[in-house]
């Protein structure tokens, strides 16, 4: 057990490693709505539908879309904190969903998860101190000297200092808190940190504080994340790749550098008009119309068909499937060459 | 001043607690002027709510109190009018939306019965009336199938659509002044792209002024003419918008902007360049330049003296001595 602790220091440094530290492969969640009634049988909701990326050691992909498009179920279902219906995930090889609860819990050691609300998160009648020493306890490290070094260790890596061990959730500011939570994600030294929105709640001044505390942890400690987020400005800044969700689906995925210099997918261009420049004095935004639905609404074609700007006849009938136009680019889009 | 919509005086309002009054707005003046939007920015605690809702006298009192300053809507003081009088002003005069709009709504009415309640309380019109009206007030802010929208329960419309049940209900006075308080926070980016879109389309067709209420910059990019910016209880800079984006003036609002990974400056670094420390709590108002402790430029008069707020360029205005100095 000792070795899982002591294991990846320095090796990794700025270097992403070719091999799949996790490979999801068309992962499938559906949610059945009740009916009035109470009864099951009512609408289907495809939250993941048929979703297939990798994730290498030491990098950052992003998951990015409106709230809906299934950008957190995916992200629980790799966890299995929500059960898969459908599809395989290996991490490091293992295919995690013939795990047994425990097998499971072992595993869990090397993959966390900080959430947006950092006062939500953290138990409110325990002390800083408790809630850091939880995850040693729960994998039965009992060596108390090490428990006391690796705390105060997280504490220096995260920017928290030793006099606020003994304080409760509630005496800290939002920003403090999310350095509190990701100080008990990085207490069993993981290997992948899925971040859903850990920004995104905080005041502006305080986002880039946690980012470049991301970014940190990213570099130095070799730690690949699944980045979740609706700030395609964030995403653009921390993520190596970026994966565009819309009902469901990835319609578009590729290297940050990639997406943002040439994104093809009209979802994806919307979503990056919708944070314009503040310094230039003329704005190219265009209003896209409608919301996004349920995918219950179309039975065939597009998902984004009602919204997009350039639908073609094709688009109602054919539903397009993620393809690869240039190295390392997907988009599932008819009109995208 | 004829032009002013309204106009806010050193305007001052704390709360009591067990180790005294906090003060929350720290002595703010500024005016609205008509069919303007103002965008009021600044970090959580900074004072833009409470100025607001002092605007409408709807701090709740205890534990908040006004402890001094004016409020000119036309020639009517606003904190020397009686209860009652305030309450024909609200909606009437000066509307307001929230971040929130489903803890606004009540979840047991149907959206058509709350608007059409809105319109029995201020106008003297019949209730099929009211009804025409209340269709015609959601097809206005662009609610699709109005008639049966009505129908609807909040529980049962999407956040971007109760925020346009919301903006038609303070649309149903024809108010001179809408206070948006952070509208478009809790909505998906392209939703509230749709929301500023009618905002500003209203605000074109009514002539109404609006003042805006936002942390984000980008919000603020979309819709405002001119910025006031707050920190700690104070107004820091005021500037017209385009202004305000290219040169800021305040170390405090170039933070902010730098900070920002969408912004081309900060682009492709390794880093983003953050403001260092955390926004004072209330209690905790550092002496001299409130903002001195996380200034990249700070000397040694900030952490004594209180610069004031002064007129460094036409139109614009900055609270801060590194400012006055670069003129």
């Amino acid at each position: 057990m000792g070795a899982l602790f002591r294991g990846g220091k320095g090796s990794m440094k700025n270097s992403i490693s070719e091999t799949p530290l996790l490979e999801v492969k068309r992962l499938q969640k559906y949610f059945h709505a009740k009916q009035n009634n109470g009864a099951r049988g009512g609408e289907i909701l495809k939250a993941v539908d048929d979703i297939s990326f990798t994730l290498r050691a030491g990098e950052a992909l992003g998951l990015v879309g409106e709230s809906g498009c299934g950008k957190s179920t995916t992200a629980r279902a790799v966890l299995r904190l929500v059960e898969p219906d459908a599809g395989d995930v290996f991490y490091k090889g293992i295919d995690m969903l013939k795990l047994c609860p425990e097998e499971m819990r072992f595993l869990r050691k090397e993959m966390q998860i900080i959430f947006q609300d950092p006062l939500a998160a953290l138990n409110p009648k325990r002390r800083i101190r408790d809630i850091l020493s939880e995850p040693f306890i729960i994998h039965g490290v009992t060596d108390m000297d090490f428990r006391q070094k690796s705390i105060a260790g997280l504490l220096q890596k995260t920017g928290l200092s030793e006099d606020q061990l003994a304080r409760f959730p509630h005496e800290f500011s939002g920003g403090q808190l999310q350095r509190i939570g990701i100080a008990r994600a990085l207490a069993l030294n993981p290997r992948l940190i899925v971040a859903d929105e850990p920004v995104s709640a905080l005041d502006v001044s305080i986002q880039a504080q946690i980012v470049n505390l991301l970014s940190d942890l990213k570099e130095n400690e070799g730690i690949a994340f699944l980045f979740i987020s609706h700030d395609m400005g964030v995403v653009e800044h921390f993520c190596d790749r970026v994966a565009v969700m819309y009902l469901g689906k990835i319609v578009e995925m590729a290297t940050a550098q990639s997406l943002y210099a040439k994104p093809r997918h009209p979802y994806t261009l919307a979503l990056m008009a919708a944070v314009p420049s503040l310094r230039d004095e003329v704005q190219v935004q265009k209003v896209i119309t409608g919301e996004a639905m349920d995918t219950t609404v179309f039975a065939k074609g597009c998902a984004f068909q009602a919204r997009c700007p350039i639908k073609e006849k094709q688009c109602e009938d054919i539903s397009p499937t993620l393809k690869e136009i240039a190295p390392g680019h997907s988009v599932a889009c008819h009109l995208s060459e | 001043m004829h032009s002013d919509e309204l106009q806010v005086k050193n305007l001052k309002v704390a709360f009591s607690s067990p180790q005294g009054d906090l003060i929350a707005v720290n002595g703010i003046s500024f005016q609205i002027e008509k069919g303007e939007t103002l965008a009021l920015v600044g970090e959580s605690g900074c004072g833009k709510t409470v100025s607001a809702l002092s605007i409408l006298r709807l701090i709740p009192e205890p534990p908040g109190k006004v402890l001094g300053g004016e409020i000119f809507l036309s020639d009517r003081d606003l904190l020397r009018l009686s209860p009652k009088e305030m309450r024909d002003l609200r909606g009437n005069d000066i509307a307001m939306i929230f971040q929130d709009p489903l803890a606004s709504l009540n979840p047991v009415l149907t959206i058509g019965e709350q608007i059409i309640e809105t319109l029995l309380r201020h106008t003297k019109i019949s209730r099929s009336e009211a009804t025409k009206r209340t269709e015609e007030l959601l097809r206005r802010v662009e609610i699709p199938s109005p008639s049966q929208k009505m129908k609807n329960y909040p529980h049962q419309l999407s956040g971007g659509m109760r925020q346009r049940v919301m903006i038609a209900m303070a649309l149903s006075c024809s108010p001179k002044i809408l206070i948006a308080d952070e509208p478009t926070t809790a909505l998906d980016v392209l939703i509230q792209l749709q929301i500023l879109d009618l905002l500003k389309q209203l605000k074109e067709e009514t002539g109404m002024s609006i003042l805006l209420i936002t942390h984000d910059l980008g919000v603020v990019r979309a819709v405002a003419q001119r910025v006031l910016v707050m920190y700690a209880g104070d107004i820091v800079e005021v500037s017209p918008m385009h202004a305000l984006m290219k040169t800021p003036l305040h170390p405090y609002t170039q933070g902010l902007i730098e900070s920002l990974p969408s912004q081309s400056a900060s682009k492709n670094r390794a880093r983003l360049p953050a403001i260092p420390g955390v926004v004072p709590s209330l209690g905790q108002r550092p002496g001299g330049c409130p903002f001195h402790p996380r200034c990249a430029k700070v000397e040694s008069r900030c952490r004594e003296k209180f610069p004031e707020l002064k007129e460094l360029e036409p139109g614009r205005w900055a609270r801060c001595f590194v400012a006055e100095r670069g003129r």
